[in-house]
């Protein structure tokens, strides 16, 4: 921001750089090593007498001239050339801090450059002690100059102490400085060794040859315990972050440390086979592959140390795209352009939006990125919505830490999110249209009489069951609805009933045929291990059956009913109607009949971010592509073979690896629960939205297909934030249970979310999904309403659920109250009595049941006492 | 957009301006002069061998010259983005491509100066070829070098960035462009004349030789090329822009002193080499070169006048790696001075050539 940035992004400026680096690098460990090389060899001549070694010294040496006083030299000037120009704050840092320690590199530069000259030119025509005493100054300064090189090389990695006190030394003296001394002095013993042999194999005689070949490969070989040692202390000096960039938490680094892994063992292996008699031409074959394995090798360990400090380029002292730590919070506020010098737009506004996407482009992420060649952005952006990219700025640089976090404002953010997705991948910005929705008349089961014995009671188990249709790519929840019912006998006295009668269920015809829609039953072998008849689900149960009794909660229920939000039109409708009939055990008299919705959806807004379109009637549903980049996303973030797993057919349920109690799967202890997993990495890409984070991924959007939170407490303008907290609370919760279970990993999640609800993140008591969640009574304190905030007050287990709780008398809550989010009075946006209809059928009345006094739905009389709870006869 | 807002902001520095100003100045002058022999010894011999005349043995040593320019040329690039960085690195992206060019040009150069060291005295063209290729493109890196030192003064040109952020700009519409190129070519074959004027005096002075052709022929294309110099001069000075232009004629008693003692010592110089007094020449050379160096910088100061200067910049001091810098180059010195006395004596026995 500081500097012009030079433009050329197809090639990418960081490619030049790696190119020269890797080069010279390669050349200049060369020229200290092979320094050593030469006077060590021409002390075996002359104590050996063999002036055939001799002449080879002097043979090596003029090679050894051309290649590291020529290239070498001119690269490494190069370097300086190439690093100015791509990246001129970094260069003027390292320039600035470090000038004396470039100043006597160069007075060991020039020694080594004059000893050389000397060398070779005078080699038989000094005095054998001088030649060797020139020979040896050269190693010495060759050496020398990479002691101080070194210390400027590691201090971008492992700066120390140079962080807090910018002393000279501090930073020179950094703790990768000997380390990494030690390695790439082994480095340029084994190259000194490598070029050996590449004159070796090109020496005359077949004794000379012979001799040669095996000298330089203990060279080549016996430095790499020098190179073990150095390697692990190396590492072991190496800050926590950037080790796991080479740990290959960064998928960048994969390619280059297998070409260092494997480049280390051919190099091994060659030099060994150099041990060998072999052939003259296999021998010169065999080295010349060692020379071409040896810049790959040198290049995959240049490029790791590289991709090692990102996302910095002194490492926490400079971004790559040369923002200071110090500077982000004030772009964060003030904006990004109005700060930076080299940019025509100081501010987003409606004309220049455009523009200023692009400079902005330019400024924060070209520095790495290319566009179609090396680290491709159009590649990694691709997958995204505008409003995806954004998500992704907001998140980037918090769980994966090698990329810097986006600096600027919000309107900056969004302009260049929609400046990739709009003007890189021509996507035209998409608004999610509000869905129209034909409400429909709905009838209410036949009411209850006088002469009626028995109320029954129906309600689902959550109010809304989200479910999957992406099948063949992986499956997070499947079709599967819980719908209970409490009979009630009803008298001056009634009873719950739960002997002697059978309780029936059906879903609605025009849901009948749930196969024809969802690829659940094709799939189902891969992902839950069992085949089922359609439209069998997965606990069993069918579209229509029998439910069980469950003494406990003095209730029947059916778990598990594989009803769908697809009518056999093809329609989206989210809230089928299942009928329920009660009837004696002997006689098969009915007793009671009524209805109640099963609602279930699969708008789930994974596509908001992840782009693809909705599987069914442009509404709702996963789609291919949707599941396909999600899975992409998840195998580049955590090393996983989903998406080719799945496109060889075997799709994932989630819950395999990720613990689920909605399905009852245990996953992998290791690995986050699935709802700690979802909500803590996607919090840290939705911060700050409040209660649109949530609407972005579930179906509560107030213009959407389902419109979930349709009961009393959405009428009243509460939304998901009241209750579950904020997504970064709601995270936090989920994440601090499982770091109370030993999970380190949540550590990346939780490192970057600020609390919303509550000053810090400390406040927040974790939690269990589906077992601790928000507690009524927290706002409706003795059954009075105080206040609007149930967040961090949770539920001790899932026995004190709202869903799965009941009153003294052992009638449950939600019999009177509806379901979980679906609290009486509902207005259901597909007509909205379709959630009243107990309430309608028993008391006339769209309210709670026993609303108003209406005691006689099940008393048979008014009643003046609170038998259920208190204040429950309170207008 | 103001002019200003591009200037980037510096960063610190650990000891005085003046301490990398007078690195930079010293430095230079020796980078100067080896490329002085560098360019123009190879045009001279390339000149000598497409005239059909012999090739002068100490030309082979242009592989040498080269390395040894490069090295001596780290130094000032160092100093000069420790004082002028900002300003560097910002014209440097503008002509990106040329600049970073510099570097596979001069690879190229190295190996075709390796290509004709290696066959000078051998027959048919490809020597020539060799050192043809060597000299334009050592001509061209000058352009390139050229077109950045004077874009690095100018920041109001800078706003070209927008309309061509590739670094494919070149700043040929900057007035003083061609006649300070040339004032550096036509520098060279004065320098390199000179330079091959005292070779042959030193192989004289040591070896009881008389190559007073050499020595003459020598002197004269130094005379010759400082008055071109002179002519070139003036051009500069009149394509200058006003302001700074009259600095060096009474507007600034510096400036004004300064080049006036430049000059004066040049006219002076141009006498004794016609005179054939290759020690005075020499002295009187160096001299001019130092002095132009110095010339060189206040143009440099001139021009940035109210944009930037290096006594701007913080100072966060740390002493310590100065003096050891300073320890580091006496004993580098010392140790070099030492190996060169010993291949010197070992030259001497042999009579012949210092360098290949």
């Amino acid at each position: 921001m500081n500097y012009p940035f030079w433009q050329i992004p197809t090639i990418g400026g960081s490619l030049l750089i790696a190119i020269i680096a890797v080069v010279h690098v390669y050349v200049a460990h060369l020229a200290v090593g092979g320094g050593l090389f030469l006077v060590w060899t021409e002390r075996k001549a002359r104590r050996e007498n063999d002036g055939e070694l001799l002449a080879y010294v002097k043979r090596h040496t003029h090679f050894f001239l051309l290649l590291s006083m020529v290239f070498g030299a001119v690269t490494g000037v190069g370097i300086w050339f190439i690093i100015s120009l791509v990246h001129p704050a970094g260069t003027s840092a390292l320039i600035h801090n470090f000038v004396f320690a470039w100043a006597i590199e160069w007075t060991f530069f020039f020694g080594e450059i004059v000893a050389l000259l000397l060398y070779y030119y005078l080699f038989d025509k000094l005095a054998p002690r001088t030649h060797m005493i020139i020979g040896w100054l050269y190693f010495a300064f060759a050496w020398l100059s990479l002691f101080v090189i070194n210390g400027i090389l590691t201090f971008m990695l492992t700066p120390g102490a140079w962080l807090e006190t910018g002393n000279f030394w501090h930073g020179f003296f950094n703790p990768g400085f000997f380390p990494s001394l030690v390695f790439r002095t082994a480095i340029a013993l084994i190259l000194a060794g490598l070029f050996g042999l590449v004159t070796a194999v090109f020496s005359g005689s077949g004794r000379l040859r012979a001799s040669l070949v095996r000298y330089c490969a203990r060279w080549l070989l016996l430095p790499f315990a020098l190179l073990l040692v150095g390697g692990a202390w190396y590492l072991h000096a190496t800050p926590e972050g950037a080790l796991g960039n080479i740990l290959q938490r960064n998928p960048e680094v994969v390619p280059f440390s297998r070409a260092f892994l494997w480049g280390s063992g051919l190099l091994f292996l060659g030099g060994l086979l150099s041990l060998l008699r072999l052939p003259r031409g296999l021998h010169r074959g065999v080295v010349a592959l060692l020379v071409v394995i040896g810049l790959v090798w040198m290049g995959g360990f240049e490029y790791m140390r590289e991709i090692a400090r990102k996302p910095y380029v002194i490492y926490g002292h400079l971004y790559s795209n040369s923002v200071t730590p110090q500077a982000a919070a004030e772009l964060r506020k003030r904006g990004f352009l109005s700060a930076a010098r080299w940019v025509e737009n100081r501010a987003v506004d409606a004309e220049n939006r455009r523009d200023a996407g692009r400079e902005l482009l330019t400024h924060q992420c070209l520095i790495c990125h290319t566009l179609g060649g090396y680290n491709d952005l159009l590649a990694r952006t691709r997958d995204f919505t505008a409003f995806g990219m954004t998500a992704q700025l907001s998140g980037q640089g918090k769980i994966n830490t090698y990329m810097p976090p986006f600096f600027g404002n919000q309107e900056e953010k969004e302009a260049l999110a929609a400046y990739i997705v709009a003007e890189l991948h021509g996507t035209p910005p998409e608004e999610e249209a509000p869905v129209r929705i034909r409400p429909e008349e709905v009838r209410i089961p036949r009411p209850v009489s006088g002469e009626d014995e028995y109320v029954l009671l129906a309600w689902n188990g959550i109010g809304m069951r989200c479910m999957t249709d992406s099948d063949p790519w992986f499956v997070i929840l499947p079709p599967a609805n819980t719908v209970w019912v409490q009979l009630i006998r009803r008298g001056p006295v009634p009873k719950i009933v739960t002997a002697d009668v059978e309780i029936s269920y059906r879903v609605q015809s025009g849901h009948r045929n749930p196969q024809r829609h969802v690829p659940f039953w094709d799939h189902a072998q891969q992902n839950f291990g069992v085949t089922l008849e359609p439209p069998t689900g997965l606990a069993g149960a069918g579209l229509s059956g029998t439910m069980s009794a469950d003494e406990k909660h003095g209730a029947f229920v059916v778990r598990g009913i594989p009803v769908v939000p697809y009518r056999d039109d093809g329609t989206f409708h989210p809230y089928p109607l299942v009928t329920l009939e009660a009837r004696d055990s002997d006689s098969g008299k009915l007793l009671a009949e009524t209805r109640a919705v099963a609602p279930t959806s699969t708008e789930l807004g994974c596509r908001n971010c992840h782009a693809g379109e909705w599987r069914k009637s442009g509404v709702a549903g996963l789609g291919d592509v949707t599941a396909q980049n999600i899975l992409r996303a998840h195998d580049r973030m955590n090393r996983t073979q989903l998406l080719a797993e799945a496109e060889a057919g075997h799709p994932k349920l989630c819950a395999s690896c990720h613990r689920d109690d909605a399905v009852g799967a245990r996953g992998d202890p290791q690995l986050l629960s699935l709802s700690a997993a979802m909500h803590g990495f996607h919090a840290n890409h939705l911060p700050e939205m409040g209660a649109d984070a949530c609407r972005a991924c579930h179906p509560s959007r107030a213009d959407g297909a389902t419109r979930c939170l349709r009961g009393r407490h959405g009428e009243a303008g509460i939304t998901c934030v009241e209750c579950h907290g904020a997504i970064e609370d709601h995270a936090l919760s989920l994440l601090r249970h499982e770091r109370e279970a030993g999970k380190t990993s949540v550590q990346r999640l939780m490192a970057n979310l600020e609390p919303q609800q509550v000053a810090t993140a400390e406040e927040i008591a974790g939690r269990l999904p589906w077992a601790n969640e928000p507690d009524c009574l927290t706002c409706h304190v003795r059954f009075s309403l105080e206040g609007v905030d149930a967040f961090n007050h949770w539920t001790p287990h899932g026995d004190a659920l709202y869903r799965n709780r009941s009153d003294c008398r052992g009638l449950m809550c939600a019999a009177c109250h509806g379901s979980p989010h679906a609290i009486y009075p509902t207005v259901n946006p597909y007509g909205a009595d379709r959630d009243n209809l107990q309430p309608l059928q028993y008391q006339g009345i769209a309210g709670s049941i026993g609303t108003e006094a209406r005691c006689e739905v099940c008393h048979v009389r008014p009643m003046s006492a609170e038998g259920h709870h208190p204040r429950m006869l309170r207008r | 957009m103001e002019v200003g807002q591009l200037v980037p902001t510096a960063d610190s520095i650990p000891v005085a301006w003046g301490w990398f100003k007078f690195l930079l100045l010293l430095t230079f002058a020796l980078h100067l002069l080896l490329m002085n022999l560098m360019l123009g010894g190879s045009l001279l011999t390339f000149a000598e061998r497409v005239r059909g005349r012999a090739t002068p043995p100490e030309s082979r040593s242009l592989p040498t010259l080269i390395a040894l320019t490069i090295s001596l040329g780290v130094p000032p690039l160092l100093f000069l983005q420790v004082l002028f960085g900002t300003l560097l690195y910002s014209s440097s992206v503008l002509i990106a491509v040329y600049w970073i060019s510099v570097i596979p040009i001069l690879i190229a150069a190295y190996y075709a100066a390796h290509g004709f060291a290696g066959r000078a005295n051998g027959g048919g063209p490809w020597p020539t070829v060799w050192l043809g290729l060597s000299s334009v493109l050592l001509l061209a890196i000058g352009f390139v070098l050229s077109n950045n030192m004077t874009l690095m003064l100018r920041p109001e040109r800078w706003t070209v960035y927008f309309d061509r952020p590739d670094g494919t700009f070149l700043n040929l519409s900057e007035p003083t462009l061609i006649p300070r190129y040339l004032h550096f070519v036509v520098a060279s074959l004065a320098i390199a004349g000179l330079g091959r004027a005292v070779y042959h005096a030193v192989l004289d002075r040591r070896n009881g030789t008389a190559h007073t052709d050499e020595i003459r022929s020598g002197l004269r294309v130094f005379a010759l090329a400082t008055m071109i110099q002179m002519v070139i001069g003036v051009l500069f000075w009149v394509l200058l822009p006003g302001r700074i232009g009259a600095l060096f004629l009474g507007g600034s008693v510096v400036h004004s002193v300064h080049l006036w003692v430049g000059i004066v010592l040049a006219a002076v110089a141009i006498v004794t080499a016609l005179r054939a007094r290759v020690w005075a020449t020499t002295v009187l050379a160096l001299g001019v070169v130092v002095v132009m160096v110095l010339v060189r910088d206040l143009v440099r100061t001139a021009y940035l006048a109210g944009v930037f200067h290096p006594r701007d910049l913080t100072v966060v001091p740390q002493m310590s790696p100065m003096i050891l810098f300073f320890v580091s180059l006496v004993a580098v010195a010392g140790i070099l001075v030492y190996v060169l006395r010993q291949a010197w004596r070992a030259k001497g026995t042999e009579k012949r050539e210092v360098l290949p």
